[in-house]
Order: structure tokens, then C-alpha cells, then sequence
């Protein structure tokens, strides 16, 4: 937050010739006979992106994960117009869709449900394209929430990195379906990647599954590296979370909210 | 356990196909996911994509494992043998005839088998239930009576010994079927190796018959039969003809030996082909005396019928009485047979002795009548026999013979051709006679059979002929002699098989007499006016030795097994009994018990359960 002139105090500062002195703590003064600046929160206009990765494969998993990650959507851009914030969602898959143009106040949030709501998913996942498409469309600040499984085959290292060229306080909500890390599955099966139509033979064992559960927890490591390199957040979920477990412990824990 | 049929377990040979099947991974069901980017990683770094996988352990695969070993099992249709629970009486044969003794593989003979088997039917004899064992050869042995105390029982196992004797169960199956006509229900258990065509059918008796057979080998070649026969007149030669069967399941070389009084005298090498038999002949002169042995070398299964005895010379004793006046012709025929007992009596003292003649082989009347007879075997010469139907005529002169009977024992060997006869009387033969020489003047030579009484007529008296001096005269009272005794010129009164009794001729002369057994052992034997003295003691084959104090020779008895069927060590695996075939073991004292059923059963369930577990798997997944 940049310093400002609104309402909610942000720090003391000690005061130099010239300062304004209607911003002079007087009752501090009168206590310590010196003289302190007391320091305002700047109010300006929050650009808040939600980014939610509306590909094939957040069609899947059980509950399924794009629906998830439209209420998680819908209720950041409901905090986000209550917090007086601007607020812009977009959904993505291997380009940008058209996006909800910037909304601001409550009474934006019809516009912020009626977006989500009409997001399917389709097509296949492609980060680096739509993340520079965002780029080259903002210039500017905000800050963007990333709600995505992440599973672009290309990995996400050259998507995310295309925030860093804008000012952007970037948080990944990372979500995966529970039965995508735990998967309750035995037998002979060949395995179709609904996004590209790979096909993977398999005869599932115990042992297998549990080198499958090993490799799900290295993408995860591995996805919070990248993020943690280029300084953005990174917020593992999965879709059996409830909203209310999520935004009031994970978020505040994980420093999302405060 | 075993298997009634072995095949079934070939459909093991279906477990390398599942284990295929699991390991080709062949066919697969279609899975859409999110992504296989993970999986991808994880079946990379597992190197699962290889045709054949490790191999894993798989609940399905191994029930179908299972399911197929219990499917392949029940098709092989296991059994096991239980000790069945009966009637609570059993009746136990045990074959002892000589056959028993051959030896099976490991050593011990068939009989020493079947008694352990029956000593095992005694320990598991179920409290309140009775046993009964009998022995059996050629006679049955009842080796312990019917009683519920298996120290006794055991005793009679013991008591059943081997034996050299012929297989003759009849006696012991009636035995067996007069104790089970007792008994609502009995339970016979037959324990031998065949040797008998058929028992009869059960009557009157209600029994579970149980045929068990003991032995299994075919190694054997023995002597089936042995017989001595003149060879040719002229030469006076004996043929000892001896016929060797070979049951073996192939072709042998043999070699058969000749031993008269323990030496060896000839050999011959004969091949037998499998199954059959070959007859081997010895030439000997018809004059030696002694006891032939033949013997086939070699060792086979089966010993007692690798030997066997025969005497050589002709009848043991002979008597003869001669009623006439001396003639020294007749005499000297007579007496070229030493084993004759010639008592000559004269005509006139004949009537007040004739009693004690009673039990000669021949009486002569030599152109003497003495009164009727009523029985014994009479030789009338130049005089009509005091018989009915016989009648004497008139003196008949140079009759000219016109021919012979060449085949009746009297007038075998015999060329009448050259006989020339003076006078001869005219008789008449009787519907029972026949005329065995006939003249243009009537019979010369007749014979006649009726009751007890023989009689045998020449129509003329020896010295009314040159008869005397032809050959055809000594053959002629040693064709007597032998019709007489209605024997060949073998000596198959002085043969018998192992347990039958041999009756030895004894000396009219009350006399001590002392009989040697082929082990050495001598019996005491008194003659005491009987006219055959029967001993029983002939269990051991071999020569027996007759010696009476009186008589400056011995006789020899052989005892031989010579019994196609006892040589025939084959065991049937089924016995025919009143035209029902009874299958060996069948309703055995174990009941054979399967569970092919059962296991087919639990095979199916199984399968089920792993379609139940498939299914289950893919409404999981």
C-alpha cells in the first residue's frame, strides 16, 4: 500500500521543516515534547485481476474443479468490489477469452457472478499464450489471482513470468481434485488425457499408486518453487476445501487477506 | 490321494495362459483424466510400459489362479480311500495256494501281503464287529472262527502259511457263504491272485463281496505239464514230454534241463514266445528206472513250478495171479516185468483161496475155469470165461485170423500176422464184449466189460500155438498187465500235485515200510492187509521214497505242481461270480471316497468371487 491521505493510519514519521502540520500528532507531542507526523494510507483504485484456467482438464476431477474455481472467483471479486477495488475476470485456456471489463462497487458484482457463471471449460491449456496476451493487453499494477491446476504441459515458468513485466502482486491458487492426487483406481486401464488425447497404458498397483502420489506432491513442490523464484504466492487447494475453511484460515494464513 | 482319471490335470496347463494374459496386459478399459502429464512421469520412472510387467501381486489373478488348479483338480476327479463301516461281520479268504508265494517287488511273496492286509482290517475292526479267516489252496483252512478278539484273529493270520498247493476255492467259498447265511449282512473279503475262472453266484446269503489282488508281476516260466509215452515199439523208447509256458510279456530263451537220479543228462534251449508255451520232448529207454527231474534254469518270481518229477519204469507193483498148471512160457512173460507179484495157484486149491485174491490187478486162468466171477479182471486162456453172455463151444482147428483191433490197449504193438494156432475154442462174445482178434472160425481174442467184472479171452491155449515164440506174445502180457491196471504206460499213479494224497500199493504181506519226503524226513508206514495205504503229507514237492522191508526195491512218488493256473501268475483285476463282473477293490474294505463335486463347487464360487471382485473394482474406479 503507498502512503496517502485517507482515513486509516498507516505509521509516525518524525517531522521535517515544511511537513503539513495538520498532520502533526499534537497529543504526542504534548507527551514526549516532539514533534511526529502521523502518516495516512493513500487511497487509490486496486486493479484486481482473477485469472481462472477454464481448460478441459478444470472440467474434471471429483468435485470438479472448474466450478470451484469459479466461486472462488466470484467471491474474490465480491471482496474485492466491497474493498472499493476494481475488479476484472478472465478466463483463459491456451489464449485469453474475452475478459469482464473492469467493474467497480457492489453494484458490479451481478456483472463478476454473471461472467463466471458463463465460463465452460474447453480447449487446452496454454499458460505462456495467455499470460502474454495479458501482458501485452495491461500495462499497469494490481494485483492477479491465478486459479488453475496448473497442468500445462509445457510448465508455467514462462507464463508466470510474464507478470513480472507489469507491477503485479501475483497470488497462485494451485487446485487439483482430491481424487487427482489420491486416486482410488486399480486395474488394467489406458489412461486419456482429455486435453490432448495422450494416452498412457497402465496396471495399477498399490506400488504404483503410491509413486503416483510421490510424483503429484513433486509437481506441487515444484510449481511453489517457480512461483517462490519469481516472488509470487502460492496457495496449493483442493476442490473438497469449503469456501468459508479457505478464505477465512487458508487465505489469512497464507497472508492472501488480512 | 489319487485320481481316477490323471488327465484332468492337464487343465493346469490353463495357468501359464492367465499368467500370459496378466503379464501381455493385452486388452485394457478406457480411462479420460485431467491430464496423464503425471502419469506419464510416474509410469516412466515405474518402467511399466514394457510388454512383459513384473509381475504384481493381484488379488483376481490370483483367484483365477486358484479357481483354475480347483477346476483342473475336480476334472482329475481326486479320491481318497476310507475304511468303510459294514454289516459288523466280515469273512476273510486268504489265498495260499502256491502262486501266493511268488515274490513281489521289494521281496515279500503275495500271501505275506495279504496277511499284512488282513492284520490291518483286524486293528481297525470296529468294536463289536466279528472276523472270520480262512485259508484256502486246494482245501480251505479255517485259520480262526468268527469271534470279535483280535488276538485270536491274529493267530489265525499267522496260521495261514504258504502252501504248493493248486487254487481250489470252492470248498472255502461255501465255507464262507454257510457263515453268511447266518447274518442278515456280511462282508467277504477275498484276498488272492486270481488262479480260479469264477465263483459262484451268492445264494441265500446276503454279502458284500470284496475282491482285493495281491501282486502285480508276470515274471515267470514254469512247467505246466510233464507226462512220459512210449515212443516206438520196436526201439523201446520213452518220450518225456514236458510243456514250459513263458508268461512273461516277452520272448525268453530257456534252457531245459533233464535229471534222472540227480544227474544231469540232457539240456535243451528252447525261446518261448510271450504268453505261450513250448513243449520240450526227452527220449530215454523204455527199461530205465529212476525218477526224471526237469528243471528250468534261471530265476524267475514264481520257484515252486521251475521243477517238476516224474518216474520212469512203469507201474510200482503189479500183482498177478497165475491159476493153471506150470507154464513156463507164461511165466517168463510175466515175470519180464519185475514189479510184478506173480502167484501161481493151481487150479484145484483156486476155489478155497479165491477170497484172498480179491484185490489182484489180473487173474489168469490158463485153460482152467474156476467159477464165476463176479469182479476183478480176468484173463481167460483156451477157455470160455465164467461170465454171462460168454459161451464155449466146440474145438475149432487152424483157424485163420483175419484181423485186429491195432488200437485197444491188449492188442496194441501187436502183428498177429505170423501167429499160427492149432486149435482154439469156439466162443461166443456177449452184446457188452467185442471181439478184439477174429478168425474165419470165430473170435479169437475178445474182451468184455460189465459191473466190476473185465474179462479178456484168447480162444486158445499158448501151447496149442507157436505163439510162444513170437515177439507179439511178451507185448501181449505187458498190454495185460497195463489194461489191467487201466493205465497207460505211464506212471500217473505215482504223480500227484502238492496236497493231494498219495496211495501207494501195499505188499499183501503184512510188512513195515518207511516213507522218505524230498526234505529227508521219513514216515513210518505199515502194510497190514489194506490194499493201498493213503498219505497225506505231500505239502513239499519233489521225490517221495518207498521202501518196504520186504521188497529189495524202493518206489519213487513224484510231486509236482505242473498247474497251468498256478503258473499263470497274472492277477485279474475282475473275477467273474455267478456272470457279474467283480472289479478288484471294488466296495474294497476302504471306500473310495471322491470330491471332484465339491471342489468343482468351490472352483465356481471362487470364480464368482473374482467376478464379484472385478466388478467391484470397476465401480471403484
Amino acid at each position: 500500500m503507498r502512503r496517502g491521505h485517507s482515513l486509516e493510519f498507516a505509521d509516525y514519521r518524525n517531522y521535517i521543516q515544511g511537513d503539513d502540520l495538520r498532520f502533526v500528532d499534537w497529543k504526542l507531542y504534548a507527551r514526549l515534547d516532539r514533534l511526529f507526523l502521523k502518516l495516512f494510507m493513500e487511497e487509490e483504485d486496486l486493479f484486481v485481476y482473477v485469472l481462472v484456467d477454464a481448460s478441459h482438464s478444470m472440467g474434471m476431477g471429483e468435485p470438479v474443479k472448474l466450478p470451484f474455481a469459479k466461486k472462488i472467483a466470484a467471491a474474490l471479486g465480491y471482496l474485492a468490489l466491497a474493498g472499493t477495488h476494481r475488479v476484472s475476470v478472465q478466463a483463459f485456456d491456451a489464449a485469453l477469452r474475452p475478459a469482464l471489463p473492469l467493474v467497480r462497487g457492489r453494484g458490479g458484482f451481478p456483472r463478476v457472478t454473471s461472467y463466471v457463471e458463463r465460463i465452460i471449460a474447453t480447449g487446452s491449456t496454454d499458460t505462456r499464450s495467455a499470460f502474454t496476451d495479458f501482458r501485452r493487453r495491461l500495462r499497469g499494477t494490481g494485483l492477479v489471482f491465478l486459479i488453475s491446476d496448473l497442468l500445462d504441459r509445457n510448465g508455467i515458468l514462462d507464463g508466470l513470468k510474464q507478470f513480472l513485466a507489469g507491477r503485479f502482486d501475483v497470488t497462485v491458487l494451485h487446485t487439483l481434485a482430491p481424487d487427482e492426487e489420491d486416486p482410488v483406481i486399480e486395474g488394467d486401464w489406458r489412461l486419456v488425457d482429455i486435453e490432448d488425447g495422450g494416452e498412457v497404458p497402465l496396471s495399477v498397483s498399490a506400488q504404483l499408486l503410491e509413486a503416483y502420489g510421490k510424483t503429484v506432491r513433486a509437481f506441487r513442490g515444484e510449481q511453489q518453487q517457480i512461483c517462490q523464484r519469481l516472488g509470487f504466492r502460492y496457495l496449493p487447494i483442493r476442490t473438497d476445501l469449503t469456501l468459508e475453511g479457505m478464505f477465512l484460515h487458508r487465505f489469512r494464513e497464507q497472508g492472501v487477506l488480512r | 490321494m489319487s485320481f481316477l482319471w490323471p488327465a484332468g490335470l492337464g487343465f493346469l496347463g490353463l495357468i501359464p495362459g492367465i499368467l500370459i494374459l496378466y503379464f501381455l496386459r493385452l486388452k485394457r478399459d478406457v480411462r479420460v483424466v485431467s491430464s496423464t502429464y503425471l502419469w506419464k512421469k510416474t509410469v516412466d520412472a515405474y518402467r511399466v510400459n514394457r510388454p512383459f510387467q513384473r509381475f504384481q501381486n493381484h488379488l483376481l489373478l490370483w483367484l483365477q489362479l486358484l479357481a483354475v488348479l480347483l477346476l483342473a483338480l475336480a476334472a482329475s476327479r481326486p479320491y481318497i480311500e476310507q475304511r468303510q463301516r459294514t454289516s459288523g461281520i466280515h469273512l476273510v479268504l486268504i489265498d495260499q495256494s502256491a502262486s501266493m508265494s511268488t515274490r513281489e517287488e521289494g521281496g515279500r511273496t503275495r500271501l505275506d501281503l495279504a496277511r499284512d492286509f488282513c492284520r490291518e482290517l483286524i486293528a481297525g475292526l470296529p468294536g463289536g464287529d466279528r472276523m472270520m479267516v480262512i485259508g484256502f489252496s486246494d482245501r480251505p483252512l479255517m485259520a480262526a472262527p468268527l469271534t470279535s478278539e483280535r488276538g485270536a484273529l491274529l493267530r489265525g493270520v499267522d496260521a495261514v502259511h504258504p502252501t504248493e498247493r493248486p487254487t481250489r476255492i470252492e470248498e472255502a467259498w461255501q465255507t464262507a457263504l454257510s457263515v453268511a447265511r447266518q447274518f442278515d449282512l456280511s462282508d467277504i473279503y477275498l484276498l488272492s491272485d486270481g488262479g480260479f475262472r469264477a465263483l459262484p453266484q451268492l445264494t441265500e446269503a446276503h454279502a458284500n463281496v470284496h475282491f482285493i489282488p495281491f501282486g502285480k508281476t508276470w515274471d515267470n516260466l514254469g512247467i505246466v505239464h510233464l507226462e512220459t509215452r512210449e515212443s516206438d515199439e520196436a526201439q523201446r523208447r520213452v518220450e518225456i514230454f514236458a510243456r514250459v509256458a513263458n508268461r512273461r510279456d516277452q520272448s525268453v530263451q530257456a534252457t531245459v534241463e533233464l535229471r534222472v537220479a540227480d544227474r544231469l543228462i540232457d539240456a535243451r534251449s528252447v525261446e518261448i514266445g510271450a504268453g505261450e508255451e513250448q513243449g520240450v520232448v526227452f527220449e530215454r529207454a523204455a527199461s530205465e528206472q529212476g525218477m526224471a527231474e526237469v528243471r528250468i534254469t534261471g530265476l524267475d518270481a514264481f520257484a515252486s513250478d521251475d521243477r517238476a518229477w516224474i518216474p520212469l519204469g512203469g507201474a510200482e507193483l503189479v500183482r498177478v495171479v497165475l491159476v493153471g498148471e506150470e507154464n513156463v512160457f507164461l511165466k517168463q512173460a510175466l515175470a519180464m516185468n519185475p514189479r510184478i507179484e506173480l502167484t501161481v495157484v493151481p487150479p484145484a486149491d483156486f476155489a478155497k483161496v479165491r477170497g484172498s485174491f480179491r484185490e489182484s490187478d489180473l487173474i489168469v486162468f490158463d485153460g482152467a475155469d474156476s467159477g464165476p466171477m463176479e469182479q476183478g479182471t480176468c484173463l481167460y486162456l483156451g477157455v470160455a470165461p465164467s461170465a454171462p453172455g460168454f459161451g464155449g463151444g466146440k474145438e475149432v482147428e487152424n483157424p485163420t485170423l483175419l484181423k485186429w483191433d491195432a488200437e485197444h490197449p491188449l492188442t496194441r504193438y501187436i502183428n498177429f500176422s505170423t501167429l499160427h494156432i492149432g486149435k482154439a475154442v469156439e466162443v461166443s462174445v456177449p452184446s457188452w464184449g467185442r471181439t478184439l482178434l477174429s478168425s474165419d472160425r470165430g473170435p479169437i481174442i475178445s474182451v468184455g466189460e460189465r459191473g466190476g467184472l473185465r474179462v479178456a479171452c484168447v480162444a486158445f491155449r499158448i501151447l496149442d500155438s507157436d505163439w510162444p515164440l513170437r515177439v507179439s506174445f511178451p507185448i501181449f502180457f505187458a498190454n495185460a498187465v497195463r489194461w489191467a491196471r487201466e493205465e497207460d504206460p505211464t506212471t500217473a499213479d505215482r504223480i500227484v500235485r502238492p496236497g493231494q494224497p498219495l496211495s501207494i500199493r501195499a505188499p499183501r504181506e503184512p510188512q513195515s515200510g518207511k516213507l522218505t519226503d524230498p526234505s529227508g524226513t521219513v514216515k513210518d508206514i505199515a502194510a497190514a492187509g489194506s490194499d493201498r495205504i493213503r498219505v497225506a503229507e505231500t505239502e513239499r514237492p519233489g521225490v517221495y521214497r518207498m521202501k518196504w522191508e520186504k521188497r529189495p526195491t524202493e518206489t519213487l512218488y513224484a510231486v509236482s505242481l505242473t498247474d497251468p493256473g498256478e503258473s499263470d501268475i497274472r492277477v485279474p483285476d475282475k473275477i467273474d461270480m455267478g456272470g457279474t463282473q467283480l472289479q478288484a477293490r471294488e466296495g474294497s474294505a476302504f471306500v473310495r471316497v471322491e470330491f471332484a463335486a465339491w471342489l468343482a463347487l468351490l472352483g465356481l464360487a471362487v470364480l464368482i468371487i473374482e467376478w464379484l471382485v472385478y466388478q467391484y473394482s470397476r465401480s471403484r474406479s
